[in-house]
């Protein structure tokens, strides 16, 4: 069912407020550090403001939020600059030894990979959800996801994600 | 369970309070301005090519004109670190430089938020050299910062064209002090970079392994063996593309291995997309 607009299209204060930690998260399990997720993260709101897209449903808007925050990191993940650049080891937010070692097994997935699990562990989308925000069919998000926790399983060498 | 790990494990990832206060301030103010957001070892990069052009071969007369195309009479610097300054003085030798200090090395940011459009134009004092390169959309901060750093280097590479060994050893030693020069770790790195890419764009150095490592690769010749990893080089004048992006060039050998390597390569833009190579034998 569709959700009606929580705030109107010129609210643009309440929207960043309320969308910032959703695209920021998903930024940064794209990329893997915060520079990049930082920039993903403003690129999302000024196209935002740019385009001034219009939203029937706060769903719309959130899933309009998500692509972007894709795009904007898909670009990113595909520039010159990135190929060329080795991150440093102060762009990752975590201190504790548990987030760390999660991170890094994270980081051994692919991009897209780590994207499906964003958005199905953490956004709690179901498949058809995710299937219709990236375009893809349910089935082909359903083994995707599948492989990419057999991947992380393998990784983890543990059982209890499934 | 997996979920309740990754949803703790997303508690510590986001935004910093300074860049969502930033982003709300502009998202309000709703600005076509452009915004500088650049990494900071590209900061670094433009920032040394800056200087190292104004320091170079800009006088101060030309220094002023860059300052006011540029419309930089104030920089503003967004930084973790609070004591981030930026700077626009004359040096002692009446050149004028752009300085950015960030002790931290964290999120750095240069605005222009009323700029409709921007136009950088470089004069660049009696040395005959200019360009001119001009925003009017809207380009991501990556695209503007590539795009900067993509004219500076092909700047120094027109200056540096025809110069003696040299001068070119001088220009790059002069750059490489400056580099050094800052304080923060990625900034040097950056700068270093920069440099390397300069030095790279007279003589490109090919590692065979890096050949066979590159998925285009494409063994044309007898198999090389580890023992037969060797260095060669090649003077990126003798390169020529013809019209479908295809260059064929002859790499001498440096060091290790006999006779030279035959290299075919395809550039699509700025980009090397595609390399084969053969190598002769010592012998031919």
């Amino acid at each position: 069912m569709s959700q009606s607009l929580l705030f109107s299209d010129e609210d643009i204060e309440e929207v960043v407020k309320y969308y910032s930690k959703m695209v920021y998260r998903l930024a940064f399990a794209r990329v893997g550090n915060s520079f990049d997720a930082d920039e993903i993260y403003q690129e999302v709101f000024f196209r935002l403001v740019r385009k001034k897209p219009k939203f029937k449903a706060e769903e719309h808007r959130k899933a309009w939020l998500i692509k972007v925050t894709i795009n904007c990191s898909k670009k990113f993940l595909g520039s010159t600059w990135n190929k060329r650049t080795t991150m440093l080891n102060d762009t990752i937010p975590f201190y504790d030894e548990e987030k760390i070692e999660l991170y890094e097994e994270l980081q051994k997935l692919s991009s897209d990979a780590r994207t499906l699990i964003h958005l199905y562990y953490y956004e709690n989308m179901k498949n058809a959800e995710i299937a219709r925000l990236l375009g893809r069919k349910e089935s082909t998000v359903r083994t995707q996801l599948t492989r990419a926790r057999q991947q992380l399983r393998k990784f983890m060498k543990e059982e209890d994600y499934v | 369970m997996f979920r309740e790990k990754y949803q703790k494990y997303n508690e510590n990832i986001a935004p910093s309070e300074k860049l969502f206060q930033e982003t709300l301030e502009k998202a309000k103010e709703n600005k076509k301005g452009f915004i500088f957001s650049v990494k900071r070892s590209s900061i670094a990069a433009c920032t040394l090519l800056v200087l190292g052009l104004m320091t170079f071969t800009v006088d101060a007369a030309s220094g002023g004109a860059i300052r006011k195309a540029l419309g930089l009479e104030k920089i503003s610097i967004y930084s973790d670190d609070e004591n981030a300054t930026a700077e626009i003085y004359q040096d002692e030798s009446g050149d004028n430089v752009i300085e950015v200090k960030d002790q931290h090395g964290g999120w750095t940011k240069i605005t222009e938020d009323d700029a409709e459009q921007l136009v950088i134009d470089f004069h660049v004092g009696s040395s005959g050299y200019n360009f001119s390169t001009e925003f009017t959309d809207y380009m991501s901060a990556e695209d503007i910062s590539w795009r900067i750093y993509d004219e500076m280097s092909s700047f120094f590479r027109d200056v540096l064209k025809g110069e003696s060994k040299e001068r070119k050893e001088a220009v790059f030693k002069k750059l490489e002090d400056i580099a050094d020069k800052f304080e923060s770790e990625a900034y040097k790195e950056g700068a270093h970079m920069a440099i390397d890419d300069l030095k790279n764009s007279r003589n490109f150095l090919i590692y065979e392994d890096d050949i066979l490592e590159d998925e285009n690769f494409q063994s044309t010749g007898e198999d090389m063996k580890v023992a037969d990893i060797a260095w060669y080089k090649i003077d990126i004048d003798t390169i020529k593309f013809d019209k479908d992006g295809w260059a064929k060039v002859v790499a001498d050998s440096v060091a290790g291995a006999k006779g030279h390597l035959e290299i075919s390569m395809r550039k699509e833009g700025n980009e090397i997309t595609e390399i084969n190579a053969k190598r002769t034998d010592g012998d031919e």
